[in-house]
């Protein structure tokens, strides 16, 4: 049986990975998975609190948590099928650089 | 005889306050039977005319604001609760609501003559804006942590799409994908926080993370710090400011002002709400814990930091604008530093003043993206160039924008004066009464010189358009009589309330809990199970 502290440091560093992330990837679609990550850390450090307190409010914060993070990715994959048509790239830093242009 | 144990509700009485709920729930049902409405009946309209449904999304904001109105004395009387705690409909979030639906009513106004939207469909649109107002309304109304990500997370969600509704445009998409990309790492940070949050008080209620405040501990600021990051971006508060100057440029000019004013205020209210407790402001239900001197002075000093920050950031970078939208877009980023300001000398005059000065601030607001909006559906631009000689083309249109820019300097007589006004006395009177006299001044004085700073950006645009002959590569700019009238109608506003506030700071003192009587608010502890500790006095009858 693995402590529920355990669950909170791996949330710890999922979390930093996916900040990571979302600060070095270029690609769109990469950086919503990064942001995707961040979320799933969240709701991992609230399953691991609620095991902490006993509680089920934190799973229930979870199960709420996915549908905000599907919209998120319907509203992403939207704008990135968006961005392949106006830029034909997904790469932000390219998108970037015709911007200045 | 209530103060203390819990009491437990009697059969007939939990049903009365059931029926209670269902009564404060109807104007948020309104809204949502109107989003239904919109989208149904726009798939069986033809493109041309889906203009149409925007009565539909008016008469649910108009219907919505009328039983709003009618639940005001009720909420005044006692709050309501709702879904086990989870929403508290109490003058505070009743106003916001009303603030939120009225500016949406203007916001949709405007969107029907918008050029920028003219052709598409519009069903979605208005589905969307309803959306946002709901999900704003419950934001303020939310006692729960679950209830606040969600709402705030609606509240962003749509707010992207609305960003981008023009996604022909490149500007659109752009304004999109930064307002997307800002706000997921935003609310991700957010939600951490929440996180740790929950795993520090063990429960899901801001009434016990109030409690968990009044003990001292280091990662509870650092919490605070997380959760900040979601309440700056809804603010548009240094440092998650930068996505407000391109999304404000690129989304088109009502949804900028809806973000400008609904999105933003949506931020500060529950900003508010979750800080009350522990800037030690008794907003009716909140039992005021006391924070730890050291605890309460660093969140102060962070929030005088951001305050600091924000407003001369925006004022700064705004004297070299020349987009109109963008000028506004740091013009509201700075008036974001102004309510931060007063929120840093917590007490009870500070919220009175926010509420005070929010509402000045978007009469300014929907005014002036609507006079740009205007102007650009005749000159095609939204430079600033666009206003020069306004004067001569539109003599009504331009006073207007004159009067509408002034109050937004905060000179009298307008009602930004008064806002200003009640914002520093807000801090001068915590200023006395606090032994760090100083901390509140020099915020003051910061404030007063970034007052002047503005100045400069928006005597700019008035110059432009007294004193300066139109541009003859522009065409004239002929606005419709509505449009001049909507305009006149909002200076009239504003200065209306210089010449007599006295109304909206009753409504603001209602709205912010420091004219509820005693024994309303001692009763409301029959369902609480604690009774705010500061009102235990009232509770002898």
């Amino acid at each position: 049986m693995v402590p529920a502290e355990h669950a909170l440091i791996v949330a710890t560093i999922l979390f930093c990975l996916g900040a990571i992330g979302v600060l070095v990837r270029r690609n769109f679609l990469f950086v919503l998975m990064a942001i995707e990550i961040m979320l799933n850390a969240a709701g991992l450090a609230f399953v691991a609190a609620s095991g902490i307190h006993g509680q089920p409010d934190g799973q229930i914060f979870f199960l709420f948590i996915l549908p905000v993070a599907a919209a998120e990715v319907a509203i992403g994959l939207a704008l990135g099928v968006l961005l392949r048509l106006r830029y034909g790239t997904l790469d932000l830093w390219q998108i970037a650089q015709t911007r200045e242009d | 005889m209530i103060s203390g144990a819990p009491v437990t509700l009697s059969l007939e009485a939990s049903v009365l306050e059931t029926l209670r709920g269902f009564y404060a729930l109807w104007p948020y049902l309104i809204l949502v039977a109107g989003i239904l409405l919109v989208l149904v009946v726009d798939w069986f309209q033809s493109s041309a005319k889906s203009q149409r449904v925007s009565w539909i999304a008016l008469l649910a904001c108009l219907g919505s604001a009328v039983s709003l109105t009618k639940l005001w004395p009720t909420v005044l009387d006692r709050p309501v609760l709702l879904g086990w705690n989870a929403l508290v409909f109490d003058p505070f979030s009743v106003f916001f609501s009303l603030f939120f639906l009225v500016a949406t009513f203007i916001v949709i106004t405007t969107s029907r003559t918008s050029k920028e939207l003219a052709g598409r469909r519009m069903g979605e649109y208005y589905a969307l804006l309803l959306t946002a107002t709901l999900s704003a309304a419950f934001l303020a109304a939310s006692q729960n942590l679950v209830l606040l990500y969600l709402s705030f997370e609606t509240l962003s969600l749509s707010s992207y799409v609305l960003a981008g509704y023009a996604k022909d445009r490149r500007e659109g998409v752009e304004s999109s994908l930064k307002y997307v990309l800002f706000g997921a790492v935003a609310s991700g940070i957010m939600l951490y926080g929440l996180s740790l949050l929950y795993g520090m008080v063990g429960s899901l209620e801001l009434r016990d993370v109030a409690k968990m405040a009044s003990q001292p501990s280091l990662s509870f600021l650092l919490v605070m710090v997380l959760l900040m990051a979601g309440f700056a971006f809804k603010m548009s508060a240094v440092p998650f400011h930068f996505w407000a100057p391109d999304v404000y440029q690129g989304a088109p000019t009502p949804v900028t002002a809806y973000l400008s004013v609904v999105s933003k205020a949506a931020g500060f209210a529950v900003f508010l709400r979750f800080a009350a407790p522990m800037l030690g402001v008794p907003l009716f239900s909140q039992a005021v814990e006391e924070m730890p001197k050291e605890l309460l002075f660093a969140f102060l000093s962070l929030l005088w930091i951001l305050a600091t920050l924000t407003m001369t950031f925006g004022n700064l970078v705004a004297l070299r604008q020349t987009d109109i939208k963008r000028l506004l877009a740091y013009s509201s980023i700075a008036h974001a530093g102004y309510m931060l300001a007063a929120i840093v000398a917590h007490n009870q005059a500070a919220y009175e003043a926010v509420v005070f000065y929010f509402v000045a601030y978007a009469i300014a607001n929907l005014g002036l993206f609507f006079a740009a909006q205007v102007i650009h559906a005749d000159k095609g631009t939204f430079d600033i160039a666009g206003f020069r000689g306004l004067v001569h083309d539109s003599p009504v249109l331009a006073a207007s924008i004159a009067v509408l820019l002034w109050s937004l300097i905060g000179l009298p007589p307008s009602a930004g004066f008064m806002g200003k006004f009640f914002l520093f006395v807000a801090l001068v009177k915590q200023g006395i009464a606090s032994s760090i006299a100083s901390f509140y001044y020099v915020l003051v004085l910061i404030a007063l010189a970034n007052s002047v700073i503005s100045l400069y950006y928006y005597i700019g645009i008035i110059r432009q358009m007294a004193f300066y002959e139109p541009s003859t590569m522009l065409p004239v700019c002929r606005p419709t009589f509505t449009a001049r009238f909507g305009l006149a109608t909002a200076a009239a506003l504003i200065v209306a309330i210089q010449l007599y506030w006295q109304p909206l700071t009753d409504l603001s003192r209602a709205a912010t809990g420091s004219k509820t009587p005693v024994r309303a608010v001692a009763s409301y502890g029959l369902v609480n199970s604690t009774p705010p500790r500061n009102l235990a006095v009232g509770d002898q009858q």
